[in-house]
């Protein structure tokens, strides 16, 4: 039973390209609005990864600083226990990458990554991915359409297990599969940034939900949620307006923004 | 090939023509483009144009502009100077600054980081100034890490230039280390989220000895410096400490100050005569000038990525008037808003803060958890209409600031 609910930021010196510690702020802010106690850890590299914690929140970063971090965490260990534990992990984009089987960087095409999750990340033939990204969540997680922002040269192929959801505008995992991230019991993976948590509370109250004796009341806040619902009113419209352009211009699957 | 000088000039006129009547059209000032076409016809533009001419180059993700300016300043002291003073930053915009002061024996010139390789071989510059690098418009622009190893590169094949360095960020540290004509200045780092790992092999980078840095794995480590920035004195180990002042706000301009003033001292300027003439230095290009709109005085401030948002918060943080923000997300500015939380907004929690801008909900979101009231308004006027005080502070991004610009100018014509 968490009286604290402890969320480690990992390495966001290293792994932190894309406002990607919001996440963590955001999954604090949101329990202490409804009166749970919540504690940010934040491990930078060459600190302990500490293994009790409740959530961790994993972020993207560029190659060279992605190598280093995928280094520290194996030599330290302390993800693969959390891990073991089922603790509940959020990682994006090269977040996501480091915690597959493989994934690629500008000096090795096949760098082992950490084993936890059935994915392999290859560099892709086509353009990086860049823009607005909108995905239709899997049903059995009841939450609202994810909306974000993706940045990645990665193609990641997942071996087993299911996706965060399909793809309705942006790329997401392949050019090819049509699907974002990954899903499990103690998973949420995405390439879509955004912060994620900012962009769907939904998500972020579904992984504080998941914490083993939090209960979650209603939230107090009506002007976040005001602003919240603005800014997803007007990014998946915006995400909308895109997809139909593109499919215009015959650019269907393909970044223009 | 070289352009006759008949061809050139010539070339120069039908820039400037077209540069006119883009002006006219109301498309902008018109000297982006009147580079860009004097480029088109004239490729060696840049080589001819600064036959004879002493350049200094300016490059950095923040300052780039205001330091030109000061630096054009101190400079014009002892030369007579042309410079790209609206920030048109790339080669077109740097031939038609060339190009538009016959006169010139000097040319101080504000280059894009990403541009600063062509400028170097094409205009054979005496010295060049190297600020900072951190992320700009992520995703447009390649990573911060491959723009120090280009820079890098571009130094490698001009031994002769002197380049003035602000050593404190690692990643210029990085890009001038093997250069053998370097002015170290210290100016302190207080940005190193984009630098916490080592340039040269990416292990963790190690601060914890104050304000210098040094690798955890390989040799790389903040040199020694011929200037440090200590507060706003200038310290050197020969000369006398010289006092920096300029009225521009903030810690950034005192930093950018001292680099002008390392400058002038570079280029045999006395220290009184070069701070003299940066203290003369007021708003540039709009930035920092006090404007009349909707019966209030506004303060104009723009920032344009992280490290400058943050740089400007902080300034912020000690004042009580109330403060508009307005955050857009075209082209120039990035398209992806993400950075909004590499920014601690929480400095502003006791003021008066109004969001606007295209992305003002987004920008609201992010205020909402850094728990700092606010009210969103739709447009920058509404927002000074409800504000109080005498005196508001906009601070916009790229393309919010340009549009307030754009108000000011129609109101004022009205
Ligand atoms: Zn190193």
């Amino acid at each position: 039973m968490a009286s604290t609910v402890k969320i480690a930021l990992v390495f966001p010196d290293l792994l932190g390209t894309y406002g990607d510690s919001g996440n963590a702020q955001i999954l604090a802010a949101r329990a202490r609005m409804r009166a749970v106690l919540a504690e940010v850890i934040t491990i930078n590299a060459g600190d302990a990864i500490v293994d009790d914690a409740d959530i961790y929140v994993i972020g993207g970063g560029e190659d060279g600083p992605q190598q280093a971090a995928v280094d520290l965490a194996r030599r330290d260990g302390g993800i693969a226990r959390a891990f073991e534990r089922r603790a509940q992990f959020l990682a994006i984009c090269a977040g996501f990458q480091i915690l597959g089987q493989a994934f690629s960087t500008s000096d090795s095409d096949n760098t082992p990554g950490l084993a936890l999750l059935p994915v392999v990340t290859r560099r892709g033939a086509q353009k990086r991915c860049v823009g607005e990204i909108l995905v239709d969540p899997d049903p059995s997680l009841g939450v609202a359409l994810v909306s974000g922002y993706e940045n990645h040269g990665g193609q990641s192929e997942l071996l087993e297990g299911r996706p965060l959801g399909k793809v309705l505008v942006g790329v997401g995992n392949t050019y090819a599969d049509r699907v974002d991230g990954f899903l499990s019991e103690n998973v949420v993976a995405s390439y879509a940034h955004g912060p994620l948590l900012a962009r769907n509370p939904g998500l972020a109250d579904l992984i504080l939900a998941r914490v083993p004796g939090i209960l979650l009341g209603p939230l107090g806040d009506e002007g976040a949620a005001q602003s919240i619902s603005a800014m997803r009113a007007e990014r998946i419209a915006a995400a909308r307006r895109i997809a139909r352009r593109d499919r215009v211009l015959g650019l269907v699957s393909r970044h223009r923004d | 090939m070289r352009l006759s000088p008949r061809r050139l000039r010539a070339a120069i006129k039908v820039a400037n023509a077209s540069g006119a009547l883009s002006r006219r059209l109301g498309r902008g000032s018109g000297v982006a483009l009147a580079g860009r076409i004097l480029t088109l016809i004239a490729p060696d533009a840049l080589s001819t144009l600064s036959q004879g001419v002493t350049s200094v180059l300016v490059s950095a993700t923040n300052g780039k502009t205001t330091t030109t300016a000061m630096c054009s300043a101190v400079l014009a002291t002892k030369y007579k100077v042309a410079t790209n003073s609206l920030g048109n930053n790339m080669t077109g915009g740097l031939a038609q600054a060339l190009a538009s002061s016959e006169a010139a024996n000097c040319a101080v010139l504000e280059v894009d980081e990403a541009h600063l390789g062509i400028a170097i071989n094409s205009l054979a510059p005496k010295a060049i100034l190297l600020l900072n690098l951190s992320r700009d418009q992520l995703d447009r622009v390649s990573e911060v890490r491959s723009v120090a190893s280009r820079w890098s590169k571009a130094l490698s094949t001009s031994l002769d230039l002197k380049v003035i360095a602000n050593v404190s960020d690692p990643m210029i540290q990085f890009a001038v280390s093997r250069h053998p004509n370097v002015v170290r200045v210290a100016l302190g780092n207080p940005w190193s989220l984009d630098a916490s790992a080592c340039p040269a092999c990416d292990a963790p980078l190690d601060y914890s000895s104050g304000l210098s840095y040094r690798c955890t794995r390989c040799e790389f480590h903040m040199p020694s410096c011929e200037f440090v920035l200590n507060g706003s004195y200038l310290e050197s180990g020969e000369r006398s400490t010289i006092e920096i002042f300029t009225p521009l706000p903030g810690a950034f301009n005192v930093s950018n100050a001292a680099m002008a003033t390392v400058l002038g001292i570079e280029m045999g300027i006395a220290p009184d005569d070069a701070l003299r003439a940066i203290s003369a230095v007021g708003a540039i290009a709009g930035r920092y000038e006090t404007v009349w709109l909707g019966g209030r005085r506004v303060l104009l401030l723009m920032a344009k990525n992280p490290a400058g948002w943050q740089a400007t918060i902080e300034m912020l943080r000690n004042d009580s008037r109330d403060v508009v923000i307005a955050i857009n997300a075209q082209v120039a500015d990035g398209k992806d808003t993400s950075w909004l939380y590499d920014v601690d907004f929480s400095p502003l929690g006791q003021r008066t803060v109004m969001a606007t801008g295209e992305r003002r909900w987004d920008l609201s979101t992010r205020l909402h958890y850094d728990g700092v009231a606010h009210r969103t308004f739709e447009s920058t006027e509404s927002c000074i209409a409800a504000s109080n005080g005498d005196e508001v502070v906009f601070v916009g991004n790229y393309t919010a600031f340009q549009s307030l610009r754009r108000l000011v100018s129609r109101a004022s014509a009205q």
